[in-house]
Protein backbone atom coordinates (compact mmCIF):
# COMPACT_ATOMS: atom_id res chain seq x y z
CA UNK A 1 0.00 0.00 0.00
CA UNK A 2 2.19 3.06 -1.26
CA UNK A 3 0.33 5.61 -2.93
CA UNK A 4 1.70 8.30 -5.80
CA UNK A 5 2.66 4.85 -7.63
CA UNK A 6 6.00 4.91 -5.54
CA UNK A 7 6.49 1.82 -4.65
CA UNK A 8 7.61 1.37 -0.62
CA UNK A 9 11.72 0.81 -0.59
CA UNK A 10 12.98 -2.75 1.24
CA UNK A 11 12.89 -2.44 5.12
CA UNK A 12 16.55 -2.16 5.98
CA UNK A 13 15.28 -5.41 8.68
CA UNK A 14 14.96 -7.27 5.20
CA UNK A 15 17.26 -9.50 3.99
CA UNK A 16 20.00 -8.02 2.01
CA UNK A 17 18.89 -4.63 2.42
CA UNK A 18 21.57 -3.16 4.81
CA UNK A 19 24.75 -3.71 6.54
CA UNK A 20 24.88 -6.59 8.88
CA UNK A 21 25.76 -4.03 11.63
CA UNK A 22 22.48 -2.37 10.86
CA UNK A 23 20.09 -5.15 10.90
CA UNK A 24 21.45 -6.48 13.77
CA UNK A 25 21.00 -3.35 15.82
CA UNK A 26 17.21 -2.86 14.21
CA UNK A 27 16.57 -6.44 15.38
CA UNK A 28 17.44 -5.63 19.08
CA UNK A 29 15.17 -2.25 18.39
CA UNK A 30 12.55 -3.97 17.51
CA UNK A 31 12.65 -7.18 19.98
CA UNK A 32 12.09 -4.68 23.00
CA UNK A 33 8.42 -4.93 23.88
CA UNK A 34 7.46 -5.01 27.42
CA UNK A 35 7.43 -8.70 29.80
CA UNK A 36 4.49 -9.54 31.78
CA UNK A 37 5.86 -8.19 34.78
CA UNK A 38 5.96 -4.39 32.99
CA UNK A 39 2.28 -4.63 31.08
CA UNK A 40 0.88 -5.75 34.43
CA UNK A 41 2.46 -2.49 35.54
CA UNK A 42 1.37 -0.56 33.00
CA UNK A 43 -2.34 -2.01 32.81
CA UNK A 44 -2.36 -1.18 36.82
CA UNK A 45 -1.54 2.05 36.38
CA UNK A 46 -4.56 2.51 33.94
CA UNK A 47 -6.73 1.08 35.81
CA UNK A 48 -7.05 -1.26 32.46
CA UNK A 49 -6.83 -4.64 35.08
CA UNK A 50 -9.90 -3.39 37.53
CA UNK A 51 -9.55 -1.47 40.68
CA UNK A 52 -6.79 -2.86 43.39
CA UNK A 53 -8.45 -1.36 46.38
CA UNK A 54 -7.38 -2.99 49.72
CA UNK A 55 -4.03 -4.90 47.43
CA UNK A 56 -1.67 -4.83 50.46
CA UNK A 57 -3.74 -2.69 52.49
CA UNK A 58 -4.66 -5.06 55.37
CA UNK A 59 -7.65 -3.86 57.10
CA UNK A 60 -8.76 -2.12 54.63
CA UNK A 61 -11.18 -4.37 54.29
CA UNK A 62 -14.47 -3.94 51.79
CA UNK A 63 -12.27 -2.97 49.15
CA UNK A 64 -14.26 -3.30 45.60
CA UNK A 65 -14.26 -1.98 42.50
CA UNK A 66 -16.31 0.41 39.97
CA UNK A 67 -15.55 -1.85 37.15
CA UNK A 68 -15.85 0.54 34.42
CA UNK A 69 -18.43 -0.89 31.78
CA UNK A 70 -18.05 1.17 29.65
CA UNK A 71 -18.56 4.97 29.99
CA UNK A 72 -21.88 4.92 29.39
CA UNK A 73 -22.46 2.88 32.94
CA UNK A 74 -20.10 5.46 34.78
CA UNK A 75 -21.58 8.26 32.59
CA UNK A 76 -24.95 7.12 33.36
CA UNK A 77 -24.39 7.43 36.90
CA UNK A 78 -22.85 10.41 36.90
CA UNK A 79 -25.34 11.68 34.97
CA UNK A 80 -28.17 10.48 37.47
CA UNK A 81 -26.52 12.30 40.06
CA UNK A 82 -26.91 9.60 42.83
CA UNK A 83 -22.98 8.57 43.29
CA UNK A 84 -21.96 12.12 41.56
CA UNK A 85 -20.46 13.61 44.58
CA UNK A 86 -18.53 10.47 45.40
CA UNK A 87 -17.19 9.69 41.91
CA UNK A 88 -16.12 13.49 41.49
CA UNK A 89 -14.24 13.13 44.78
CA UNK A 90 -13.19 10.32 43.69
CA UNK A 91 -11.80 12.16 40.76
CA UNK A 92 -10.17 15.05 42.59
CA UNK A 93 -8.64 12.61 45.14
CA UNK A 94 -7.23 10.79 42.44
CA UNK A 95 -5.52 13.97 40.70
CA UNK A 96 -4.64 15.12 43.91
CA UNK A 97 -2.70 12.33 44.92
CA UNK A 98 -1.30 11.55 41.63
CA UNK A 99 -3.85 9.08 40.08
CA UNK A 100 -4.72 6.98 43.06
CA UNK A 101 -8.04 4.95 42.48
CA UNK A 102 -9.03 4.47 45.96
CA UNK A 103 -10.94 6.77 48.02
CA UNK A 104 -13.45 6.18 51.40
CA UNK A 105 -16.92 6.89 50.55
CA UNK A 106 -18.89 8.36 53.41
CA UNK A 107 -22.57 8.61 53.20
CA UNK A 108 -25.02 11.25 53.90
CA UNK A 109 -21.64 13.99 54.35
CA UNK A 110 -22.24 14.11 58.72
CA UNK A 111 -21.35 10.42 59.04
CA UNK A 112 -17.77 10.29 59.46
CA UNK A 113 -17.31 6.38 59.36
CA UNK A 114 -16.14 5.20 56.00
CA UNK A 115 -18.38 3.27 54.68
CA UNK A 116 -16.46 1.31 51.88
CA UNK A 117 -13.97 1.84 49.48
CA UNK A 118 -14.06 2.25 45.84
CA UNK A 119 -11.93 1.39 43.13
CA UNK A 120 -12.55 2.10 39.56
CA UNK A 121 -11.05 0.27 36.61
CA UNK A 122 -10.97 1.31 32.96
CA UNK A 123 -11.13 -2.24 32.03
CA UNK A 124 -13.64 -1.48 29.12
CA UNK A 125 -13.42 2.64 29.20
CA UNK A 126 -14.01 2.88 25.44
CA UNK A 127 -17.03 5.23 24.89
CA UNK A 128 -19.00 3.29 23.36
CA UNK A 129 -21.77 0.97 24.64
CA UNK A 130 -20.13 -2.01 22.99
CA UNK A 131 -17.64 -1.65 25.34
CA UNK A 132 -19.51 -3.46 27.93
CA UNK A 133 -19.64 -6.43 26.36
CA UNK A 134 -16.24 -7.12 25.98
CA UNK A 135 -15.44 -10.57 27.56
CA UNK A 136 -12.60 -8.85 29.35
CA UNK A 137 -14.70 -5.75 30.48
CA UNK A 138 -15.34 -5.25 33.88
CA UNK A 139 -18.80 -5.50 35.48
CA UNK A 140 -20.18 -2.30 34.53
CA UNK A 141 -20.31 -1.23 38.18
CA UNK A 142 -19.50 -2.39 41.18
CA UNK A 143 -18.96 -1.82 45.13
CA UNK A 144 -18.20 -3.67 47.83
CA UNK A 145 -20.56 -5.83 49.82
CA UNK A 146 -19.56 -3.54 52.57
CA UNK A 147 -20.78 -0.29 51.01
CA UNK A 148 -23.27 -2.09 49.41
CA UNK A 149 -25.17 -2.62 53.17
CA UNK A 150 -23.87 0.57 54.46
CA UNK A 151 -24.06 3.38 51.65
CA UNK A 152 -27.07 2.00 49.72
CA UNK A 153 -27.48 5.22 48.00
CA UNK A 154 -24.31 5.51 46.04
CA UNK A 155 -24.06 1.51 45.88
CA UNK A 156 -27.47 1.38 44.10
CA UNK A 157 -26.39 4.26 42.00
CA UNK A 158 -23.42 2.19 40.91
CA UNK A 159 -24.34 -1.27 40.55
CA UNK A 160 -26.03 -1.04 37.57
CA UNK A 161 -25.60 -4.32 35.58
CA UNK A 162 -26.03 -7.57 35.69
CA UNK A 163 -24.32 -10.66 35.74
CA UNK A 164 -21.53 -9.21 37.95
CA UNK A 165 -18.54 -11.19 38.69
CA UNK A 166 -17.86 -11.48 42.44
CA UNK A 167 -16.54 -8.03 43.44
CA UNK A 168 -12.58 -8.78 44.73
CA UNK A 169 -12.43 -10.85 41.25
CA UNK A 170 -9.92 -8.52 39.13
CA UNK A 171 -8.89 -7.54 42.35
CA UNK A 172 -7.47 -10.86 43.17
CA UNK A 173 -6.77 -11.54 40.18
CA UNK A 174 -4.20 -8.80 40.22
CA UNK A 175 -3.06 -9.60 43.48
CA UNK A 176 -2.70 -13.86 42.53
CA UNK A 177 -0.77 -13.26 39.44
CA UNK A 178 1.68 -10.57 40.98
CA UNK A 179 2.36 -12.97 44.20
CA UNK A 180 3.03 -15.98 41.25
CA UNK A 181 5.52 -13.22 39.68
CA UNK A 182 7.16 -12.60 42.88
CA UNK A 183 7.31 -16.12 43.64
CA UNK A 184 9.26 -17.46 40.42
CA UNK A 185 12.71 -16.25 41.27
CA UNK A 186 13.00 -17.81 44.51
CA UNK A 187 10.27 -20.32 44.65
CA UNK A 188 9.29 -21.68 41.19
CA UNK A 189 7.08 -24.09 42.73
CA UNK A 190 5.10 -21.57 44.84
CA UNK A 191 4.69 -19.51 41.49
CA UNK A 192 3.40 -23.01 40.31
CA UNK A 193 1.13 -23.70 42.68
CA UNK A 194 -0.89 -20.34 42.45
CA UNK A 195 -0.59 -20.73 38.60
CA UNK A 196 -2.95 -23.39 39.16
CA UNK A 197 -4.47 -21.59 41.17
CA UNK A 198 -5.50 -19.14 38.90
CA UNK A 199 -6.50 -20.88 36.46
CA UNK A 200 -9.04 -22.98 38.35
CA UNK A 201 -10.18 -19.27 39.82
CA UNK A 202 -10.03 -17.17 36.43
CA UNK A 203 -10.28 -19.73 33.71
CA UNK A 204 -11.11 -16.88 31.50
CA UNK A 205 -9.24 -14.20 33.11
CA UNK A 206 -7.62 -10.78 32.23
CA UNK A 207 -3.84 -12.24 32.89
CA UNK A 208 -4.32 -15.97 31.61
CA UNK A 209 -1.33 -15.10 29.32
CA UNK A 210 1.15 -13.48 31.62
CA UNK A 211 -0.19 -16.76 33.85
CA UNK A 212 0.87 -18.72 31.44
CA UNK A 213 4.77 -17.29 30.47
CA UNK A 214 4.49 -17.52 34.89
CA UNK A 215 3.69 -21.13 34.77
CA UNK A 216 5.96 -22.43 31.88
CA UNK A 217 9.16 -19.98 33.72
CA UNK A 218 8.48 -22.12 37.01
CA UNK A 219 8.13 -25.13 35.08
CA UNK A 220 11.63 -24.68 33.67
CA UNK A 221 12.99 -23.45 36.77
CA UNK A 222 11.65 -27.04 38.40
CA UNK A 223 13.60 -28.90 36.08
CA UNK A 224 10.03 -29.87 34.19
CA UNK A 225 11.72 -28.70 31.09
CA UNK A 226 9.14 -31.21 29.08
CA UNK A 227 5.83 -29.78 30.58
CA UNK A 228 7.12 -26.54 29.89
CA UNK A 229 7.58 -27.03 26.53
CA UNK A 230 3.98 -29.20 26.26
CA UNK A 231 2.72 -26.10 27.91
CA UNK A 232 4.48 -23.49 25.71
CA UNK A 233 2.74 -25.86 22.78
CA UNK A 234 -0.47 -25.33 23.96
CA UNK A 235 0.08 -21.25 24.93
CA UNK A 236 0.89 -21.18 21.55
CA UNK A 237 -2.09 -22.68 20.04
CA UNK A 238 -4.66 -21.14 21.67
CA UNK A 239 -2.70 -17.69 21.20
CA UNK A 240 -1.38 -17.33 18.14
CA UNK A 241 0.60 -14.51 17.15
CA UNK A 242 1.11 -13.80 21.40
CA UNK A 243 3.27 -10.61 22.41
CA UNK A 244 4.51 -13.07 24.78
CA UNK A 245 5.21 -15.39 21.82
CA UNK A 246 9.38 -14.98 22.27
CA UNK A 247 9.52 -14.50 25.73
CA UNK A 248 8.58 -18.46 25.83
CA UNK A 249 10.94 -18.96 23.66
CA UNK A 250 13.56 -17.30 25.76
CA UNK A 251 12.53 -19.16 28.64
CA UNK A 252 12.66 -22.69 27.14
CA UNK A 253 16.05 -22.16 25.48
CA UNK A 254 14.81 -22.00 21.86
CA UNK B 1 -9.71 9.32 55.13
CA UNK B 2 -8.63 8.41 52.07
CA UNK B 3 -6.82 4.71 51.93
CA UNK B 4 -3.91 4.65 50.02
CA UNK B 5 -2.61 1.32 49.28
CA UNK B 6 0.29 -0.50 48.16
CA UNK B 7 -0.12 -1.21 44.97
CA UNK B 8 1.88 -4.15 43.30
CA UNK B 9 4.12 -3.59 41.42
CA UNK B 10 3.49 0.10 41.07
CA UNK B 11 2.18 2.62 43.08
CA UNK B 12 -0.80 3.60 41.91
CA UNK B 13 -4.00 3.09 40.06
CA UNK B 14 -5.81 5.64 37.77
CA UNK B 15 -9.16 5.91 37.53
CA UNK B 16 -9.56 7.35 33.60
CA UNK B 17 -13.46 6.04 33.67
CA UNK B 18 -14.78 8.63 35.70
CA UNK B 19 -12.68 11.44 35.57
CA UNK B 20 -13.87 14.37 33.96
CA UNK B 21 -12.58 15.73 30.74
CA UNK B 22 -9.80 18.28 32.38
CA UNK B 23 -9.03 15.56 34.68
CA UNK B 24 -8.18 13.63 31.92
CA UNK B 25 -5.69 15.86 30.29
CA UNK B 26 -2.49 13.31 30.38
CA UNK B 27 -0.22 14.82 32.94
CA UNK B 28 2.51 16.33 31.37
CA UNK B 29 4.90 17.17 34.34
CA UNK B 30 7.80 17.67 31.93
CA UNK B 31 5.92 20.46 30.06
CA UNK B 32 4.33 23.67 31.26
CA UNK B 33 1.32 23.55 31.83
CA UNK B 34 -0.16 25.99 29.00
CA UNK B 35 1.16 24.26 26.33
CA UNK B 36 -1.16 23.01 23.97
CA UNK B 37 -0.13 19.20 22.63
CA UNK B 38 -0.59 18.63 18.93
CA UNK B 39 -2.93 15.63 18.92
CA UNK B 40 -4.49 14.29 15.46
CA UNK B 41 -7.25 15.93 14.11
CA UNK B 42 -10.16 13.71 15.36
CA UNK B 43 -11.78 12.18 12.81
CA UNK B 44 -14.90 13.76 11.19
CA UNK B 45 -18.24 10.98 13.05
CA UNK B 46 -18.19 8.29 15.85
CA UNK B 47 -17.86 4.54 14.59
CA UNK B 48 -18.67 2.87 17.83
CA UNK B 49 -19.23 -0.27 15.92
CA UNK B 50 -15.73 -0.31 14.43
CA UNK B 51 -13.83 0.64 17.98
CA UNK B 52 -13.05 -2.24 20.32
CA UNK B 53 -13.33 -2.11 23.74
CA UNK B 54 -10.03 0.07 25.46
CA UNK B 55 -9.35 -2.82 27.09
CA UNK B 56 -8.41 -5.07 23.81
CA UNK B 57 -7.04 -1.66 22.37
CA UNK B 58 -4.87 -1.80 25.24
CA UNK B 59 -3.58 -5.79 24.98
CA UNK B 60 -3.08 -5.61 21.55
CA UNK B 61 -1.41 -2.38 20.90
CA UNK B 62 0.60 -1.75 24.21
CA UNK B 63 3.60 -3.70 23.20
CA UNK B 64 4.12 -2.42 20.28
CA UNK B 65 3.18 1.58 21.54
CA UNK B 66 6.05 1.03 24.59
CA UNK B 67 8.28 0.03 22.22
CA UNK B 68 8.00 2.45 19.27
CA UNK B 69 8.26 4.88 22.41
CA UNK B 70 11.75 3.27 23.64
CA UNK B 71 12.69 4.01 19.89
CA UNK B 72 11.02 7.68 19.55
CA UNK B 73 13.87 8.38 22.30
CA UNK B 74 11.78 7.25 25.28
CA UNK B 75 14.12 6.24 28.34
CA UNK B 76 13.28 3.24 29.99
CA UNK B 77 12.59 4.92 33.45
CA UNK B 78 9.52 6.73 31.71
CA UNK B 79 8.43 4.31 29.12
CA UNK B 80 5.84 3.48 31.19
CA UNK B 81 4.75 6.72 32.47
CA UNK B 82 4.79 8.01 28.72
CA UNK B 83 2.96 4.55 27.45
CA UNK B 84 0.23 5.29 29.96
CA UNK B 85 -0.20 8.70 28.76
CA UNK B 86 -0.47 7.75 24.85
CA UNK B 87 -3.51 5.26 26.46
CA UNK B 88 -4.88 8.02 28.09
CA UNK B 89 -5.20 10.51 24.71
CA UNK B 90 -6.22 7.01 23.29
CA UNK B 91 -8.84 6.58 25.65
CA UNK B 92 -10.04 10.38 25.27
CA UNK B 93 -10.37 10.21 21.81
CA UNK B 94 -11.80 6.93 21.06
CA UNK B 95 -14.94 8.22 20.46
CA UNK B 96 -14.12 10.67 17.47
CA UNK B 97 -12.41 7.60 15.54
CA UNK B 98 -13.78 7.29 12.45
CA UNK B 99 -11.63 4.19 10.87
CA UNK B 100 -10.37 6.15 8.47
CA UNK B 101 -6.89 5.07 8.90
CA UNK B 102 -6.52 2.03 10.84
CA UNK B 103 -6.54 2.07 14.66
CA UNK B 104 -3.15 1.19 14.40
CA UNK B 105 -2.14 3.89 12.43
CA UNK B 106 -3.76 6.38 14.55
CA UNK B 107 -2.48 4.89 17.76
CA UNK B 108 1.21 5.21 16.25
CA UNK B 109 0.38 8.63 15.51
CA UNK B 110 -0.33 9.45 18.84
CA UNK B 111 2.32 7.45 20.16
CA UNK B 112 4.74 9.82 17.33
CA UNK B 113 3.02 13.14 18.71
CA UNK B 114 3.45 12.19 22.62
CA UNK B 115 7.08 11.23 22.26
CA UNK B 116 8.09 14.20 20.16
CA UNK B 117 6.39 16.35 23.10
CA UNK B 118 8.64 14.67 25.11
CA UNK B 119 11.80 15.08 23.57
CA UNK B 120 11.09 18.63 23.17
CA UNK B 121 10.47 19.55 26.51
CA UNK B 122 14.28 18.79 26.90
CA UNK B 123 13.43 16.72 29.83
CA UNK B 124 17.11 14.97 30.91
CA UNK B 125 17.74 11.58 29.48
CA UNK B 126 18.72 9.08 32.34
CA UNK B 127 20.79 6.65 30.85
CA UNK B 128 19.88 3.11 32.09
CA UNK B 129 22.14 1.10 29.94
CA UNK B 130 23.73 -0.37 32.97
CA UNK B 131 21.19 -1.49 34.35
CA UNK B 132 20.47 -5.22 35.03
CA UNK B 133 18.36 -6.51 32.33
CA UNK B 134 14.23 -5.96 33.40
CA UNK B 135 13.81 -9.77 33.34
CA UNK B 136 17.11 -11.40 33.26
CA UNK B 137 15.42 -14.74 31.79
CA UNK B 138 17.59 -17.65 32.97
CA UNK B 139 21.49 -17.51 33.63
CA UNK B 140 22.28 -18.16 30.54
CA UNK B 141 20.47 -15.82 29.45
CA UNK B 142 21.56 -12.87 31.07
CA UNK B 143 24.50 -12.65 28.52
CA UNK B 144 22.15 -12.40 25.89
CA UNK B 145 19.86 -10.08 27.63
CA UNK B 146 22.98 -7.55 27.99
CA UNK B 147 24.42 -7.83 24.40
CA UNK B 148 20.76 -6.63 23.48
CA UNK B 149 20.56 -4.11 25.68
CA UNK B 150 24.04 -3.02 24.43
CA UNK B 151 22.48 -3.00 21.23
CA UNK B 152 19.30 -1.30 21.87
CA UNK B 153 21.42 1.77 23.75
CA UNK B 154 23.71 2.00 20.23
CA UNK B 155 20.77 2.36 17.98
CA UNK B 156 18.96 4.87 20.47
CA UNK B 157 22.01 6.92 20.24
CA UNK B 158 22.39 6.72 16.72
CA UNK B 159 18.19 7.81 16.36
CA UNK B 160 18.77 10.71 18.65
CA UNK B 161 21.03 12.25 15.81
CA UNK B 162 17.69 11.88 13.84
CA UNK B 163 15.12 15.52 14.27
CA UNK B 164 11.41 14.35 15.02
CA UNK B 165 10.39 14.00 11.89
CA UNK B 166 13.03 11.87 10.34
CA UNK B 167 12.35 9.67 13.19
CA UNK B 168 9.01 9.16 13.11
CA UNK B 169 9.40 8.48 10.26
CA UNK B 170 12.57 5.66 9.84
CA UNK B 171 11.20 3.91 13.50
CA UNK B 172 6.94 3.57 12.22
CA UNK B 173 8.72 2.49 9.04
CA UNK B 174 11.79 0.26 9.60
CA UNK B 175 10.87 -0.77 13.36
CA UNK B 176 6.79 -0.98 13.08
CA UNK B 177 6.85 -1.91 9.89
CA UNK B 178 3.87 0.25 8.61
CA UNK B 179 3.69 1.18 5.00
CA UNK B 180 4.80 4.50 3.98
CA UNK B 181 1.38 5.69 3.19
CA UNK B 182 0.52 4.65 7.19
CA UNK B 183 3.48 6.43 8.27
CA UNK B 184 2.54 9.77 5.85
CA UNK B 185 -1.31 9.01 7.18
CA UNK B 186 0.34 8.74 10.74
CA UNK B 187 2.70 11.66 10.84
CA UNK B 188 0.39 14.15 9.10
CA UNK B 189 2.65 14.79 6.31
CA UNK B 190 2.07 14.32 2.39
CA UNK B 191 3.53 10.77 1.17
CA UNK B 192 5.98 12.36 -0.86
CA UNK B 193 7.52 14.28 2.30
CA UNK B 194 8.14 10.86 4.10
CA UNK B 195 9.82 9.44 1.77
CA UNK B 196 12.39 12.22 1.67
CA UNK B 197 12.51 11.74 5.22
CA UNK B 198 12.99 8.28 5.56
CA UNK B 199 15.91 8.58 2.54
CA UNK B 200 17.02 11.46 4.30
CA UNK B 201 17.00 9.57 7.57
CA UNK B 202 18.64 6.95 6.71
CA UNK B 203 21.35 8.20 5.41
CA UNK B 204 21.84 10.00 9.25
CA UNK B 205 21.55 5.97 10.50
CA UNK B 206 23.97 4.48 8.37
CA UNK B 207 26.80 7.12 8.86
CA UNK B 208 26.24 6.48 12.63
CA UNK B 209 26.54 3.02 12.34
CA UNK B 210 29.91 3.25 10.50
CA UNK B 211 30.55 5.56 13.50
CA UNK B 212 29.56 3.07 16.04
CA UNK B 213 31.58 0.68 14.19
CA UNK B 214 34.91 2.77 13.68
CA UNK B 215 34.44 3.54 17.64
CA UNK B 216 34.21 0.35 18.81
CA UNK B 217 37.35 -1.15 16.36
CA UNK B 218 39.26 1.72 17.69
Amino acid sequence: MSGGGQVDPPRLLDEGAAAGELRSLLRAGKSEVPNAAQMLALAAKLGAIGGLGGAGAGGAGGAGGVGAGGVGAVGGAVKGGLAMKVIAALAVIGVASGGVAIAVKRSGGMDAAPVGIVAVSTASAAPSASAASSASAAPSARIAPSARASAAPSARASAGAAGVRPVESEEAEVKLVARAQDALRARPDEALALCSDHAKRFPSGMLVQEREVIAIEALVKTGRKDEARARANRFKARFPGSTHTRRIETILGT
Amino acid sequence: MIIIPRVWPHSWVVSLAVLPSFVLAPSRPWLPPVQQVDEPAPPRAVNADRVPPLAQIFREHAPFVWRALRRLGIPESDVEDVCQEVFVVVHRKLGDFEGRSSLRTWIYGISARTASDYRRSGRVRREVVTDAPPEAPHDGGQQEALALKQARATLDRILDELDDDKRSVFVLYEIEELTMAEVAEAVGCPLQTAYSRLHAARRVVEAGVQRAQARSEA
